[in-house]
């Protein structure tokens, strides 16, 4: 009897390493050279918040000209 | 790789002149096998090619009964830049002159540390050789020439000797010795001592030795492990990868670090396992659990086979915590 069942070839130990290590990075929070989820939400964050921000302008120059306020050459 | 082995322990006889009744290794005078000198050489030489071993440690057995191994393995592993330890249950330090000798000679061939063994049932041998005043003696000697000096008792529910009892044993020289507890595995001769065995397993992760300190043995065995049960009839194959004898060292470092058993043993526990197989099972020790293995749940393992211990690596290192851990 041994251990030999439980042989791994060079290649499988060095993907299950890599598995295994980013599995644990993402929850370390550690900074990968793989992407992350952190761009995704961030840019979905940000694409908000510029549409946001052209939606509060355009209601205000609506506001603005629609109520005569003095100075709307629109 | 995810580890690489730190340290490497010569265990080149499981001759002792002490028979105690905790020893996991169930070393004593009836053992006549001797690792031959060359394959000590050998395997420190091979050892200095693997950069991240850094410690060697001569254990046993007493190692101090052969002495032409002990100062060879001493000097070679100095030479090549080892840390040198000696595990020794301080036989040889009946008078502080006689310790003085035996310290100052090893100090001078490259030791670093010297490791006493000391407990209840050590002490029942020891009193022959001269008493508990031989590990004071020892330590002095031992601190006088400045080597790294520990104390290492081991513990059951019922014994009197423990940490605080050395520390008062040592008087002045308690500051600068390391005294260590720690609980017997109930495997090999100590099986007899089950019911007062303390259940000791860690709270998190699995056994920080497994990959990381490699043994060999008399007959030139390697373990992946500083192990408790290797000699025990019964699981002593478990620990087992390779021959120093027959092969290079870093062939059989190869073979530990791309087995995947290992990897589970190490980062996950072998009580893990031992629990998912039989949840009443009661395991006292992590080296009690890799016994289990060997023994009682071999078939149950060699059956689910290493895909499942892959998938199940996986699954419970993702419910491991790293922070949790480091700290």
């Amino acid at each position: 009897m041994n251990l030999d069942n439980f042989l791994l070839t060079p290649e499988e130990a060095t993907n299950l390493a890599n598995d295994l290590f980013q599995q644990q990075a993402y929850k370390s929070g550690a900074s990968l050279s793989e992407p992350t989820l952190v761009v995704p939400i961030f840019a979905f964050v940000l694409a908000i918040a510029v549409v946001a921000v052209a939606v509060a302008v355009a209601i205000w120059v609506w506001v603005w000209c629609e109520f005569d306020v003095e100075g709307c050459n629109i | 790789m995810l580890f690489f082995p730190s340290g490497i322990a010569f265990l080149y006889s499981y001759k002792c002149n002490f028979m105690c009744r905790h020893c996991s290794i169930g070393a004593g005078p009836h053992h006549d096998e001797v690792l031959p000198v060359e394959y000590v050489e050998k395997a420190l030489r091979e050892a200095s090619d693997i950069a991240s071993i850094q410690v060697v440690v001569a254990t046993g057995g007493e190692p101090t009964l052969f002495p032409k191994h002990l100062e060879l393995l001493i000097k070679t592993a100095a030479d090549f830049g080892f840390v040198t330890r000696l595990v020794t249950n301080a036989w040889w330090a009946r008078t502080l002159e006689m310790a003085r000798r035996y310290v100052r000679k090893w100090r001078e061939l490259g030791l670093e540390e010297l490791n006493i063994s000391f407990d209840d049932f050590h002490l029942e041998y020891l009193r022959l050789f001269g008493g508990e005043e031989n590990v004071v003696n020892a330590a002095r000697a031992a601190v006088e020439e400045g080597l790294r000096t520990v104390v290492a008792v081991t513990r059951t529910r019922e014994t009197k000797i423990d940490a605080s009892y050395v520390r008062k044993l040592l008087g002045d020289l308690a500051e600068e010795v390391i005294v260590a507890d720690d609980f017997i595995s109930p495997t090999s001769r100590a099986s007899g001592l089950y019911e007062e065995a303390v259940e000791n397993l860690p709270p998190f992760g699995g056994c920080a030795h497994a990959g990381s300190e490699i043994s060999i043995h008399p007959n030139g065995d390697v373990a992946f492990c500083c192990g408790h049960i290797t000699t025990d009839p019964a699981s002593a194959w478990f620990t087992r990868v390779g021959n120093i004898t027959k092969e290079h060292l870093w062939d059989v470092v190869d073979r530990i670090q791309r087995n995947v058993l290992i990897w589970y043993i190490k980062f996950i526990g072998p009580h893990v396992l031992v629990k998912k197989f039989n949840e009443e099972e009661e395991v006292k020790h992590i080296c009690h659990a890799c016994h289990l293995l060997a023994t009682k749940y071999w078939k149950e393992l060699e059956t689910r086979g290493k895909e499942w211990i892959i998938n199940d690596l996986k699954k419970e290192i993702k419910g491991l915590n790293v922070r949790v851990l480091a700290k």
